[in-house]
């Protein structure tokens, strides 16, 4: 039991599911901060794990793969900006419309551009290269976790380190961070409201686009229909749980992920494996309860 | 002394609205100047010309002797001129550091944020100008006396040598007005100016050196706090010709209909709005609430509408009480709403004028067969709103957003005023129409009272509340002044109360 609690490969595949989650959560977070209801993370990170296929396709080369996510997250959150901030349409229908328009739209250009349906798999589709620290080697079960990972695992960490001082240490996150709590206040500090609502919405988009890049190409070499499978709102649930702040949000990416890689080793222990699936967003729900009761004192403070 | 701001025939118009008119403002340096007059005077307009928020329409601004014309806040602010809103501009989540850093931050190296210079020059500015402030303490968990120095010190560090400050006073407890007005004096004596805009003529008398007073968008006068009364500058402030005159019915006072005993009440900042409040109105009495907006009309009407919970005191509606009861409680009892926001609160703007007849009377009085609302019987009611206060529409059925303001003000007064209430609370009803329309409301109102409703009138129009009611209360500060019956009281006695001459007006 405990060997699959804490054992090396379920902490491995932790790091490893969390990816994804940590860099779409942390360039959320920057929406999130500047007040843009934005949940069609979703729809930027599929959109974006196509394009990485197709570009690595192409051309064989992942990291050319990664280049076309990002180009296709920032479309994507350019399309979203145009919709929200241009043409005033609501965040939420918005996101709606393109979360289920990203599965039909990635779906059919998988049978015009692969001719294939269902998954996609093709000896061009190369994965980015993992690293091996040989430093590490001496380190025992530290090892086993740590080396060997995908290039973009070691990454998701130094963008949250990085963002986070973007955030809490620059004029530019501080000015950010004002536009989401009293934009009119903001406004008389001499911000412009809409530049700051873009920029933070173009960064989530990039980091979308990472993050999409990191599912087929980040080591299964492998496109499937609908490949993110909600992980964007996972990454919404974890920016929330996190209150946009990059280091929060990230914990609690690596919590859903835990549950995600104990599900996978649990079901050698003889329990359903229709209950152990549901263990990753069990996990989300117990978490964002949690969160939820921290509110409920303020809550009944104001219906008071 | 120098002059540092100088306005010649500032002008400006929103709309056909003359917001301010040919104003004419000489500030001179290291001195503090107040500018009075009442809500709708064009005060703030005018500060906000200054300050960069709005620009003119005509006339000139001199800064120092040099023409200006700030296209922006931030323009103003690098000219040195700052203003302390009304309203905090504040981040309730950030440390107060941060609330006085941002949009004008100092880095250091990589471009990241140099805290340990900002606040270097933060406690210079506290040091130099007395204040104390917890700098590395959200906003959130300070009071409101310190937010408000919090704003000051972050227009000083913005390098302003104007200060302007609106309505200061309205969110401070007396001890904090204390506190801001030696701050005031202290910044002048350090050679700051300060343009300082208010309606409470005490504090003028206290604080200013020199004082404009603004009426209808222009200036009416001139004058210094040693050559003037509290008495002559609200005879400035509010006097104007009455224009109109309600024809007074005789009525009979019957049983008391609405008693309120020792309410308090506190707005959504927390601040105490109404203060150890008593309140009766009879059966065929007209009572009604003068005072300058901000006062506590909102929410005594919010209490008395069961949309705000009071902390203390009751409420009575004919014997019952209403304290805590519903909104939905209070319509079924008979109390009918005319809120001041027609568009926001009075109306639901999509619907067709129909359904706002009856909006808030489905349940209370019918116009429901057994689960569906009785249509026949709706527009019946409809049309007779329609007919009997004349507004202007083509058909039942059109929105009542293509209506005019004035005509959507009639259908809400006329629901209001065809049901079968006990009493009837009326927040400015005849806001935004004109003199025929108001004649007609306020005969309606007499009639209404003549047939026994209690009738609750709110206005910001003191000449409607002094040719309309019976009885006066003055409201100022949370709480009630006694107004005295109708034609009992000057105007500018009635002006002086509203802006807390409270013992002066009480002599007379």
């Amino acid at each position: 039991m405990l060997n699959t609690l804490l054992g090396t490969v379920t902490l491995a595949a932790t790091l490893r599911l969390a990816t994804p989650l940590i860099f779409a959560a942390v360039g959320g977070c920057f929406g999130n901060r500047a007040g843009v209801f934005n949940i069609a993370l979703e729809s930027f990170m599929l959109t974006s794990a196509f394009f990485a296929t197709y570009g690595t396709w192409l051309t064989a080369n992942p990291y050319v793969g990664v280049l076309f996510g990002i180009l296709a997250g920032v479309l994507c959150a350019a399309l979203f900006g145009l919709f929200v901030f241009h043409l005033e349409s609501d965040g939420m229908v918005v996101s709606i419309a393109m979360n289920l328009g990203a599965w039909g739209l990635t779906t059919l250009m998988m049978v015009a551009l692969f001719g294939v349906r269902g998954s996609f798999m093709d000896e061009r589709l190369v994965s980015l290269p993992a690293l091996h620290f040989s430093i590490l080697e001496p380190l025992g079960k530290v090892n086993g976790v740590l080396n060997d990972q995908n290039v973009l695992v070691y990454l998701a960490f130094v963008a949250v380190a990085v963002m986070w001082v973007v955030m809490y240490q620059t004029p530019f996150g501080l000015r950010l961070r004002g536009v989401g709590i009293n934009a009119r206040a903001a406004q008389t500090s001499g911000v412009n409201i809409l530049a700051y609502k873009w920029v933070s919405t173009i960064i989530t988009g990039v980091f979308c686009g990472v993050a999409g890049a990191v599912l087929p190409i980040g080591g299964t070499s492998v496109f499937a229909e609908n490949m993110t499978a909600g992980r964007g709102f996972l990454a919404v649930a974890a920016i929330l749980v996190g209150q946009g702040n990059p280091l929060l949000a990230a914990a609690s990416c690596l919590l859903f992920a835990y549950a995600s890689a104990l599900s996978v080793g649990i079901q050698n222990l003889g329990i359903p494996s229709q209950l152990v699936e549901t263990l990753p967003y069990v996990a989300t729900i117990l978490v964002l309860l949690i969160y939820g009761a921290r509110n409920l004192k303020h809550v009944s403070k104001i219906s008071r | 002394m120098d002059t540092i701001l100088e306005l010649r025939g500032v002008t400006k118009r929103f709309g056909s609205l003359v917001a301010n008119r040919e104003i004419d403002l000489t500030v001179k340096k290291g001195t503090i100047h107040a500018v009075v007059g009442e809500n709708g005077a064009g005060k703030s307009t005018l500060m906000n010309i200054i300050s960069g928020v709005h620009r003119l329409d005509d006339g000139e601004i001199f800064l120092e002797g040099k023409p200006v014309n700030f296209r922006s806040p931030t323009e103003a602010s690098k000219a040195g001129i700052g203003m302390v809103h009304q309203e905090f501009m504040l981040f309730p989540e950030l440390t107060i550091l941060d609330n006085i850093m941002m949009g004008y931050e100092r880095t250091g190296k990589l471009g990241l944020l140099d805290r340990r210079q900002v606040r270097a020059e933060v406690e210079e500015l506290l040091r130099t100008y007395n204040f104390n402030i917890p700098l590395d303490e959200l906003a959130r968990e300070q009071p409101v006396a310190m937010l408000q120095q919090i704003e000051i010190v972050k227009i000083l560090y913005r390098g302003a040598n104007i200060l302007i400050f609106d309505e200061p006073t309205s969110v401070l407890t007396p001890a904090g007005v204390e506190g801001l007005f030696r701050a005031m004096r202290f910044l002048v004596s350090k050679g700051k100016t300060i343009l300082f805009i208010t309606h409470k003529l005490k504090e003028v008398l206290q604080v200013a050196d020199e004082i404009t007073v603004l009426k209808e968008g222009a200036v009416v006068g001139h004058t210094t706090p040693a050559e003037t009364s509290e008495e002559q500058m609200a005879s400035m402030m509010v006097g104007r010709n009455v224009m109109l005159k309600a024809n007074k019915l005789k009525k009979d006072r019957g049983r008391p209909i609405l008693q309120v005993t020792d309410l308090q009440a506190r707005n959504d900042n927390g601040i105490v709005k109404l203060k150890h409040v008593n309140l009766t109105v009879h059966a065929g009495e007209i009572v009604g609430i003068a005072g300058v907006a901000g006062s506590g009309q909102v929410e005594l009407v919010q209490c008395l509408y069961g949309l705000r919970a009071p902390e203390s005191g009751a409420i009575l509606l004919d014997g019952d009480d209403i304290t805590r009861a519903s909104c939905r409680e209070h319509r079924c009892k008979g109390i009918g709403l005319v809120p001041q926001d027609r568009m926001a609160d009075g109306c639901n703007r999509a619907a067709p004028i129909w359904e706002n007849c009856i909006m808030g009377y489905h349940i209370a009085h019918g116009f429901r067969s057994k689960w569906l609302i009785d249509r026949g019987e709706a527009e019946t009611f409809a049309q007779r709103v329609v007919d009997e206060f004349s507004v202007k529409a083509s058909s039942l059925n059109e929105p009542i957003s293509s209506l005019s303001g004035g005509n959507v003000q009639k259908a809400i007064v006329g629901r209001e005023f065809l049901q079968e209430n006990k009493l009837l609370i009326m927040e400015d009803p005849t806001r935004g129409i004109d003199i025929g329309a108001i004649e007609f409301i306020w005969k309606k109102i007499e009639e209404l009272a003549a047939s026994g409703v209690a009738v609750l009138l709110v206005s910001q129009e003191l000449n409607e509340v002094m040719e309309v009611s019976d009885r006066i209360e003055v409201i100022y500060d949370g709480q009630l002044y006694d107004g005295g019956l109708h034609g009992e009281l000057t105007e500018a006695q009635i002006g002086l109360l509203m802006t807390g001459g409270v013992e002066d007006a009480a002599e007379k």
